[in-house]
């Protein structure tokens, strides 16, 4: 069992640094290096956005997930939780992002700018509750077990 | 205390349904509206002003769409000359026209313009999302 849970955790860890880290920040070097559509060179480069905090949240959000498969299942409930937080973050950070971008073109600059507004909040929002509703989950599973290794000792 | 939990597991459960349901179903068809609009530009210059028409078309559905324009006439060290805006809400399938008229003293001394277009999804009268793009020559 804890081997099967200490496997799932090295997976799921490299998966959470890859998937917020590597793939967003690669795709973004290779627009910006530019994307040939219909013969013509198009750069897309996002000017607002912090890569920085990207890239902290994306490692902050990998070392929760190694914590939480390495603590009690108490504790893993708030490691749980503060890495959907996280995870919350990291979108407001990428929606704050793509509010200004510039599109490089042959006939040439276009300032763009997409607002997720409303519906990136209701994302935010759905993001939080699915890391709470994990955490209280997890916490009484937790629960659970204790109670029932006390009636197992009595 | 074990039921109780129950019970705001469930409530919890419930709720990120409905959101994770609703945001995935509000952000395809958000975006396939986004994609429903058509936009075409033609000018007419005069003596004392220039009149910029926008054909707007939008195809999407269920939702209403804001589309703002706003265009400036710029000097030739990039000084706003004139400009006007205007925008419309417009409902899908239906097609509109602004006039956008930019008044100028002396048309020689026009040596570029700045376009900047924005359409915002309108659910129930709140702004869920918005597109701005900005040209300038």
């Amino acid at each position: 069992m804890s081997v099967k849970r200490g496997l799932s955790g090295i997976i799921m860890t490299v998966w959470t640094f890859i998937s917020m880290v590597i793939i967003p920040l690669s795709t973004l070097t290779a627009l910006e290096r530019g994307v040939t559509i219909r013969g013509e060179l198009i750069r897309v480069s996002i000017v607002a956005l912090n890569k920085g905090m990207i890239l902290m949240l994306g490692l902050l959000a990998m070392i929760l997930t190694a914590l939480s498969y390495s603590v009690s299942e108490k504790s893993e409930a708030l490691l749980v939780f503060l890495k959907y937080v996280t995870v919350a973050y990291y979108e407001w950070v990428w929606a704050e992002g793509v509010k200004r971008l510039e599109i490089e073109t042959p006939s040439g600059l276009v300032h763009v700018g997409v607002f997720l507004g409303l519906w990136i909040i209701l994302v935010i929002i759905g993001s939080i509750i699915t890391g709470l509703l994990k955490a209280i989950c997890k916490y009484s599973e937790a629960i659970k077990k204790e109670r029932k290794a006390k009636e197992k000792e009595t | 205390m074990v039921i109780r939990m129950g019970a705001v597991v469930r409530i919890l459960k419930v709720l990120s349904y409905a959101i994770w349901i609703s945001t995935s179903l509000l952000g395809t068809l958000i975006f396939y509206n986004m994609s429903q609009v058509s936009v075409s530009f033609s000018t007419n210059p005069q003596m004392d002003r220039i009149d910029v028409y926008i054909d707007i078309r939008y195809g999407g559905i269920l939702f209403d769409l804001k589309f703002s324009a706003r265009v400036s006439l710029l000097g030739s060290k990039g000084e706003e000359l004139s400009s006007d805006s205007a925008s419309v809400i417009l409902r899908p399938g239906e097609t509109k026209t602004i006039v956008l008229t930019c008044l100028v003293e002396n048309i020689t001394a026009i040596s570029g313009y700045r376009l900047r277009i924005r359409i915002d999804q309108v659910v129930e009268g709140y702004e869920m999302l918005g597109i701005e793009l900005e040209h300038s020559e």
